[in-house]
């Protein structure tokens, strides 16, 4: 049996999902953050269960990327039946995506979450009454805590198995003749469908002007669509607006009609998270609250790091040493196993100590509700650079990996700001980067230096922006962002996101490092590194290095700290600073931080841009780079 | 860029058509457009001005023609402006505000 979990963003899906799969799907308080489908297998009954959690979508017209994805799925899977989440606290504006559900006849089952929100704001909801009007089950359940889940699928397993579908509510009665004589013609023209959809849901997407219906099926019924365009125009002359809004005002009517028979009003409790925005959002509070917060995230990052790498890093290294006893040290044995050692070293006392207080830091940002208020307070900056606030977003989470950040870009609706925001995001120095400035630039130099790093990316971004805007010129559609109430992030969600996140690093990078580190040994045994080093020469004399970290920028395209461990191992020490001058170490580290996106990023970039944009993407990064590397050789 | 004046035209133009067909509404009534709004008033939309693609954005945010929103802040330095629409907050684009046209409810 195929469930999905529909609903419009920011309800608790993913939430909800997590609750029967453990927690595979990234939740957040912001509208938007799932971009892509995820689904899960688990037994009810004996039977076999597919969930499936759809991206967030206010209407069945789609407008994003995001949006599009999860209408698709729903229209061409076979899926048995559709959990409809909807956020109580918002009840009203959910039932009108709830309504729209159910004109397209599907088994389906209605799920209040956060009712403990709404309560606290004062609504109570007459579950029963509701489902007797709707013709389905409706379930009440508070996903973050999981209460109500067994309950929840327990229904979705009935309606499955009996096939219940609810009601159709109708519209006023003028309109009510339009869809019917609409359909008849619908009927006569004998259009193919695939895949096949309910007559009226069909006859309100027209109304509604929707392109993708037409598009798809229209291109060549001209005669059709002139039908189309009469009935529509019937619609604007008898309510003087257009059909869309009339369409859209009456299922608003039936959604607050359905609200006020179903809804008992009390007052709301208010608790202090309430005010919080008069602070974080003040026009002028608001960008010191957020320059403080940012100053803190980053200091204490660095000072956690700091403390854990030094101690690590120390005890690490006394085996070496200890082994050499044993081994001789030029045998081919020995430099395989000190590759190991230093791979994993590398893992665990230099990478670790600054990713995990990074993304538990991002957890709590994230779902304290945030980065939607950082969105607002910069969308007047993002515009200078021709892009609007919800930019942001994406490139907060570039902060934490760029793969997330490029799907990020999803929830933009214009392809071009999609792309300028993919390509700046690539230069957003990452979690990994991160260990690069924090471990090379802030510990052997100083945090000062590290904090110049940040802020002459910052200006090249800025840069970068102002070119590419200027090289598309379009007007951007301008934001549309919801923004979330607070909520309190649960310590046992938090945890759960970054050790998902760390996984990522543990699972994928590290055992990653650790061959890097052994193939690097490798290399140097056989000399083969010498005519690596050879082959790059131009460059790194260019950018005034030692020859020995030419073949650690082929790791770095690998993954971006391989080419900070590949670094200390070929040079030979653990102790950067005796062998190359603070300079060299800056220049390296800006030279790393913005050529050649990593493997993994050329990937996704490659997915959601094509090969063209990807290609021009690497260029653009390696050319910014040389140029970047080789001014702070001689400015630095 | 937008053209300002052009806008202005349209929102005097749709001005005066709201006011003949429906005479209930005082000439002496001020329409606006969101974006001019000042923090903490509240406004009834009378209509959006906008392609389709937005007219759809907003009613999904549940935005509509007849609405009360209450203007909560309106950034700085053309910022964009936060309303609160049935106790959902929404920030919404300067540009996107100059198409919704309002007026003052006291």
């Amino acid at each position: 049996m195929k469930i999905v979990l529909m609903g419009q963003p920011n309800c608790g899906k993913s939430t909800i999902f997590n609750n029967v799969a453990g927690y595979k799907a990234v939740t957040s308080n912001f509208p938007g953050k799932t971009v892509k489908y995820t689904q899960t297998k688990f037994k009810l009954f004996n039977e076999v269960i597919e969930l499936i959690d759809l991206p967030g979508t206010y209407s069945l017209t789609s407008f994003d990327l995001a949006e599009l994805e999860a209408r698709n799925y729903l229209f061409k899977e076979n899926v048995d039946v559709v959990i409809n989440v909807l956020d109580a606290s918002l009840l009203e504006r959910g039932l009108e995506l709830t309504l729209e559900l159910l004109e397209l006849k599907l088994p389906m089952v209605l799920c209040l979450n956060m009712i403990d929100e709404a309560e606290r704001k004062g609504i109570q909801i007459k579950v029963e009454k509701l489902s007797k009007i709707l013709g389905i089950p409706v379930i009440t359940v508070i996903a973050v805590k999981g209460k109500g889940m067994e309950e929840l699928f327990f229904q979705a397993y009935n309606t499955g198995k009996e096939k219940t579908i609810g009601r159709t509510l109708n519209f006023s009665k003028d309109i009510e003749e339009v869809i019917s004589r609409l359909s008849e013609e619908i009927e006569k023209a004998n259009i193919e469908y695939y895949p096949p959809l309910p007559l009226r849901f069909l006859v309100l997407k027209y109304l509604e002007g929707d392109k993708y219906f037409i598009e798809n099926f229209h291109k060549n019924h001209q005669d059709f669509l002139s039908k189309v365009r009469y009935f529509q125009s019937i619609i604007q002359e008898t309510h003087g607006r257009p059909s869309d809004v009339v369409i859209s005002s009456e299922r608003h009517h039936l959604s607050m009609d359905l609200y006020e028979s179903v809804v008992v009003l009390t007052e709301p409790h208010t608790s202090p998270i309430d005010y919080l925005d008069n602070i974080l959002m003040h026009s002028f509070w608001g960008y010191i609250f957020l320059s403080l917060i940012l100053y803190l995230f980053f200091h204490l990052v660095f000072t956690v790091g700091k403390l854990l790498e030094e101690n690590l890093l120390e005890n690490f290294y006394r085996i070496i040493p200890f082994v050499e006893k044993y081994i001789n040290s030029d045998s081919l044995l020995f430099s395989i196993f000190s590759g190991i050692i230093q791979g994993l070293a590398g893992g665990i006392a230099i990478v670790l100590p600054y990713l995990f207080p990074f993304l538990l830091g991002l957890a709590i940002l994230e779902d304290l509700g945030y980065l939607p208020r950082i969105a607002f307070l910069l969308d007047a900056f993002l515009h200078k650079i021709g892009l609007h606030g919800k930019a942001i977003i994406p490139f907060i989470l570039g902060y934490g990996c760029t793969v997330p950040a490029i799907m990020g870009t999803r929830i933009l609706e214009s392809e071009r700001d999609r792309f300028i925001t993919a390509v700046l995001a690539t230069m957003i120095p990452c979690a990994a980067r991160m260990t690069i400035i924090f471990a090379l630039v802030a510990f052997y130099i100083s945090p000062k230096a590290a904090l110049a790093i940040y802020i002459l990316n910052f200006v090249i971004i800025i840069i970068s922006g102002k070119i590419l805007s200027r090289l598309l010129p379009e007007i951007t559609p301008g934001m549309i962002l919801e923004i979330p109430a607070y909520h309190i992030p649960s310590l046992k969600v938090v945890f759960a996101k970054t050790w998902l996140r760390m996984k990522e690093f543990i699972f994928i990078a590290w055992p990653l490092l650790i061959l890097g580190s052994a193939l690097l040994s490798l290399l140097n045994y056989y000399k083969v590194d010498a005519f690596i080093n050879y082959l790059f020469s131009p460059l790194t004399l260019l950018l005034g290095l030692p020859l020995a970290v030419g073949t650690t920028l082929i790791f770095g395209i690998l993954r971006k700290e391989l080419s900070m461990l590949m670094l200390f191992q070929s040079l030979g020490t653990n102790n950067v600073i005796q062998v190359m001058t603070t300079t060299q170490i800056m220049t390296f580290t800006v030279f790393i931080i913005f050529y050649i996106p990593c493997v993994a990023t050329i990937a996704i970039l490659w997915r959601e841009m094509g090969s063209k944009r990807t290609l021009l993407t690497i260029a653009f990064t390696f050319f910014l780079a040389i140029i970047l590397g080789t001014i702070t050789r001689f400015i630095y | 860029m937008i053209n300002k004046r052009g806008i202005l035209i349209t929102i005097a133009k749709l001005g005066k058509i709201f006011n003949e067909k429906k005479g209930k509404i005082r000439r002496s009534m001020i329409h606006t457009t969101l974006d001019l709004i000042k923090e903490g008033k509240i406004v009834k939309i009378l209509d959006i001005y906008g392609g389709w693609g937005i007219r759809q954005r907003l009613s999904c945010l549940g935005i509509h023609p007849g609405d009360l929103i209450i203007v909560k802040k309106s950034g700085i330095m053309h910022g964009p402006i936060l309303v609160n629409i049935h106790g959902n907050q929404i920030a919404l684009g300067r540009g996107i505000a100059r198409k919704v046209l309002v007026e003052e409810v006291e």
